[in-house]
């Protein structure tokens, strides 16, 4: 061990004395020579015969001096340095070569780099919290007909066959509490949208109500003031005080340090600020900022639910609406945990649950918690994985490129190479020098590309947000990003610098001094390229594959019929906070609002639902016609609470009975109108005029009465199928119109109405935000955000994948002409047109492209499975998209030949066959 | 194959270098090379010139110092002598020779025995 430091001391001071150590290795040389030819002089050897057998008996001078050398520094870093310098030298000897090189590297590890920064939010980021695998999401699961009473929050079908939700109600999370042994720390929080006014400006924001535990469980620092305690979470107003976080923090306040303490109202309750977290924490959601946290007792006062009688969730065992996150105690396993919590589930929810026939498939099941509640993953995995592919096969076309520039150049050094094999260097030092040009190059690529992929590190999620979905926003730059950037690069150099320098070397040492051409000895070489070349052309036919793919896509997509007018409507939605307004007074204000911005010049007419006609999500309800025998399985059908003006307002034809009218109100009969779909499944060979049924009585209480039949209209989304919808006026429905949407038609351009329609809004409430403001037409558009964002980035690759694939045709082409100058002047002189040269040249082309797009579209049609979902309207193999993609890539690159064709065409025999 | 010979022979010349060194004290490298060409009677030929490579090798391990003098004709030479932890390496090294040497002796008369 110390020997081996002491040498590299020695290594090290040998490094950095190198001059000086090797004057004294030339004066003992000399010397020993002097020495050696005195002796022969001695035994009487003449002096010139004496000095050249001493010199033999020295052995070889030179080789001692590189040996020495050699060893007496750090050999690696002196050769290092020199292949660096060399390298960076020839990279700007070679102008066009580098600068294409690095533009093709950097575009595409940009590309990979963007979009690796946005996927590793959706698929690999956790909650920035502490210990964040320790958390679990709680779960419960049932059979297929749902136990648990109507649940403010998410119920879908699971895998087993049955029902699974988030949501819990209060007592039962009371008596979960309980079970200290089973976890380490409940957190329970409800996140959503209210307004905040702070001096006097009301905004809507994400709050999120969270136990009084939570924050100092999740390990959230205040970076000013304090945190919440379980002390504020006493009882409903015990601490009205609420935290922020650091990114409202700095986006609304500026980071100032008096909000400590600043009074503000949360849906008209008045709050205090009582400290703001530290770091990224946002909230339990992914993805979903949350600014303000509130504790969760406050609910009665903030977020009141009218329910048999009161407004507090907190003692209501028939509301289920919290979401519960537990810690784990590291010692205890998963399942022993969830059985002791299952327990306590079923002990407090039984008593309440409805009976169904399967109630023993009710239980608590956990879930990976490290990423919070999780609609990211669910709505942007796929995405993700097809733009990762994407920008992979785009990364891999700027390798190949690099690789067949790489070798084009190499094969106009082969003197220079044969010669340095023939001095003696090793095989491994010019293969070393060569992977150094090619690291250095994808090092360039490398940095370029980072800050491509930091200047559009906003593109992919700005191109993928959606109208309904969750927002993929605040995409970090971390260390992850770089060192996969890192990792791209150094791959990029050294495997595709590889393949060309091994190769070069190959046939270097005897073939490379030959004066001749050698068309021979290049066959090699020949192979490899055309290789190169084909892969090539196939990767840019998958890419252009996906980008037809979805261009059509987009295009069916655009013209689905959508059953309404989508043009000149103007939107936008309204939350009536409930601590503000009552029913009643719910109602009162949107008749007043109808009226009001009815009489607006240029507003032909509004009306506002429950729910946007499209991209709103969806509300379902159950449908039981009343007269027909109960279903053990209530069919699920859509439903939509509306204004009067509904159906004229959108432009939808009643095709029987009529629309509603201002004689249903809220005391009147109760009216719906069904669309053809729903008459059509429920009422096939009966007028559904006249017949009544009913439906959850939450939603609307007792028997409802046909009154008419629209038309089909698409629901939420454009790609589903029609549901069977009713429609039932707003009025009359049970809850007061809380969440609306409101939509006006316009004579002219929606936009130009907007100043008018505010103020009629705020003539009627100051502190009322009009949200998501757009246009019916911006909507639609906006459920196509994800085609569209996919369809944009795919045809930019396969641009650039076209680019490259040209350049790396017309390479090839070049060379190949250039190495059989011999062969073809030898055609032309006996006999050969041009127009035969030009010919025999393109075919060769077209054989090497058509190679290339077979095998790309074998490639491409089996990977398409991957993304049939996210298509529409395309058969199995789209034959438009395939032929088009054939012919686009097949002209490219004759046109690429072309050049090299014509100068193949132009060789004068003479010259070309002395040239040889 | 060229490599793995002067490996080995790298190996002993280091052994017979600080052999040497020992025991005619203070020598330049022209020096050192006749006393390896006297002792192995001209039965290793090998270049002189790796003696040098030798010496440096010795003095990286901190085994030989150097220093420059005045040769027998008034020439000024690098004179190499052993030091303490080099007298130690040489002893070690005899050691192993030996050792192994005579296990080697060991095993080529077993195979006669057959």
């Amino acid at each position: 061990m110390t020997i081996w430091i002491r040498v590299l001391t020695a290594r090290l001071r040998g490094l950095f004395g190198r001059g000086w150590t090797g004057h004294e290795l030339e004066d003992e040389i000399e010397l020993h020579i002097q020495m050696l030819t005195d002796r022969f002089i001695i035994k009487s050897m003449a002096p010139g015969d004496a000095e050249a057998a001493a010199r033999r008996q020295f052995g070889n001078a030179t080789l001692l001096r590189e040996r020495h050398y050699e060893q007496r520094t750090l050999y690696i870093f002196a050769t290092l340095w020199r292949d660096l310098c060399f390298g960076l030298r020839q990279l700007q000897r070679n102008r066009i070569l580098t600068f294409v090189a690095i533009t093709s590297l950097g575009l595409g590890i940009g590309a990979n780099t963007a979009i690796f920064a946005a996927a590793k939010r959706v698929l690999f980021d956790t909650l920035p919290v502490a210990s964040p695998h320790q958390l679990r999401m709680l779960t419960w699961v049932s059979g297929q007909e749902q136990p648990v009473p109507p649940v403010w929050g998410d119920v879908g079908p699971n895998d087993a066959g049955g029902l699974t939700g988030d949501a819990f109600s209060y007592p039962v999370l009371e008596e979960m509490r309980k079970r200290t042994d089973a976890v380490q720390a409940l957190i329970a929080f409800k996140d959503a949208p209210m307004t905040v006014t702070i001096d006097g400006h009301p905004e809507m924001i994400n709050a999120e109500l969270i136990s009084g535990n939570a924050l100092e469980s999740l390990g959230v620092k205040s970076a000013l003031g304090r945190m919440l305690t379980p002390v504020d979470d006493l009882a409903p107003g015990s601490g009205p005080v609420v935290v922020i976080s650091d990114g409202y923090w700095t986006q609304r306040f500026g980071r100032s340090p008096l909000v400590l303490g600043k009074a503000i109202s949360l849906n008209g309750v008045p709050v205090t600020i009582a400290g703001v977290s530290s770091g990224r924490f946002s909230g339990l959601e992914m993805g979903s900022p949350m600014q303000i946290f509130v504790p969760l007792t406050m609910q009665p006062l903030i977020l009141p639910r009218a329910q048999s009688g009161s407004v507090s969730l907190l003692d209501n065992s028939q509301s289920w609406w919290v979401q519960i996150l537990v810690r784990m105690r590291p010692e205890i396993p998963d399942g022993r945990a969830q059985a002791e919590l299952d327990a306590s589930l079923r002990h407090a929810a039984l008593p309440v649950l409805k009976r169904t026939s399967d109630l023993d498939r009710f239980h608590l099941q956990l879930q990976p918690g490290d990423r919070g509640l999780d609609y990211l993953r669910g709505e942007y995995a796929r995405p993700s994985y097809v733009l990762l592919a994407l920008a992979g096969l785009v990364l891999l076309l700027a390798c190949l490129n690099l690789a067949n520039l790489l070798l084009a150049r190499s094969a106009t050094r082969q003197r220079e190479l044969s010669t340095r094999m023939a001095l003696g260097a090793s095989r491994g030092s010019i293969i070393r020098q060569m992977l150094t040009e090619s690291l250095l190059l994808s090092s360039f690529g490398g940095a370029a590309g980072l800050l491509l992929g930091y200047l559009g590190r906003n593109v992919i999620p700005r191109l993928l947000m959606n109208s309904s979905g969750p927002e993929l926003v605040h995409v970090q730059f971390d260390w992850r990003v770089l060192l996969f950037t890192l990792a791209i690069s150094f791959a990029t150099g050294i495997i595709f610098g590889l393949a060309p320098a091994w190769q070069s070397t190959r046939i270097a040492a005897h073939a490379g001094l030959r004066v001749s051409g050698g068309a021979t000895a290049n066959r090699h070489k020949l192979w490899f390229d055309k290789s190169l070349v084909i892969s090539q052309i196939a990767l840019s036919a998958m890419l252009l594959m996906g980008a037809g793919l979805f261009v059509h896509t987009l295009f069916n997509l655009n013209r689905i019929p959508l059953g309404f007018e989508s043009n000149h409507v103007l939107l936008f939605r309204l939350r009536l906070p409930g601590a503000r307004y009552t029913d009643a007074q719910m109602t009162t204000f949107f008749k007043q609002l109808e009226e009001k911005l009815a009489s607006l010049p240029g507003v032909r007419s509004i009306t506002a639902n429950n729910i946007g006609i499209i991209g709103d999500g969806h509300s379902g309800s159950t449908l039981h016609v009343l007269g027909r025998p109960h279903e053990k399985d209530p069919a699920r059908v859509q439903t939509n609470a509306i204004g009067a003006d509904f159906f004229e307002t959108l432009g939808i034809p009643i095709l029987q009975g009529r629309a509603f009218n201002r004689h249903d109100t809220a005391t009147s009969p109760k009216v719906a109108i069904v669309n053809r779909t729903l008459a059509q499944k429920f009422f096939l060979n009966e007028n559904p005029i006249g017949k009544t049924f009913e439906t959850d009585p939450e939603d609307v209480d007792g028997p409802i009465q046909i009154v008419g039949i629209a038309a089909d209209t698409r629901y939420a989304d454009l790609r589903s199928e029609t549901p069977p919808t009713f429609y039932v006026p707003y009025v009359q429905k049970v809850d007061g119109p809380s969440r609306m949407m409101v939509e006006l038609r316009t004579v002219a351009d929606p936009n130009s109405v907007l100043p008018e329609v505010r103020g009629a809004l705020e003539s009627l409430d100051r502190d009322l935000p009009m949200l998501d403001v757009r246009t019916m037409k911006d909507q639609v558009r906006s459920t196509m955000a994800d085609e569209r964002a996919l369809t944009q980035l795919a045809g930019g690759f396969s641009v650039l994948a076209l680019a490259l694939a040209s350049i790396g045709i017309y390479g090839m082409m070049a060379y190949a002409v250039n190495t059989r100058t011999g062969e073809i002047g030898l055609r032309i002189a006996l006999g050969a047109r041009t127009s035969q040269v030009l010919a025999r040249v393109l075919r060769e082309a077209f054989w090497l492209t058509g190679a290339g797009i077979v095998l790309g579209l074998i490639a491409a049609l089996w990977l398409t499975r991957f993304i049939r979902v996210m298509l529409y309207g395309l058969g199995n193999t789209d034959a438009l998209t395939v032929g088009g993609t054939a012919v686009l890539l097949v002209s490219v690159s004759l046109i690429a030949a072309f050049a090299p064709a014509r100068r193949a065409s132009r060789i004068d025999p003479i010259r070309a066959l002395r040239h040889d | 194959m060229t490599a793995e010979k002067s490996e080995v022979l790298q190996g002993t010349l280091d052994l017979m270098i600080l052999k040497t060194l020992h025991a005619l004290g203070p020598q330049h490298g022209f020096g050192i090379a006749r006393r390896i060409e006297q002792v192995s009677e001209d039965v290793l030929t090998l270049n002189e010139g790796t003696v040098y490579t030798s010496l440096l090798r010795l003095q990286q391990r901190g085994w030989i110092v150097a220093k420059w003098g005045a040769s027998e004709n008034n020439r000024k030479a690098r004179y190499y002598s052993i030091t303490k932890i080099g007298l130690k390496q040489l002893a070690v090294e005899t050691e192993n020779w030996e050792r192994i040497s005579g296990v080697i002796a060991r095993v080529l008369s077993l195979q006669g025995e057959k």
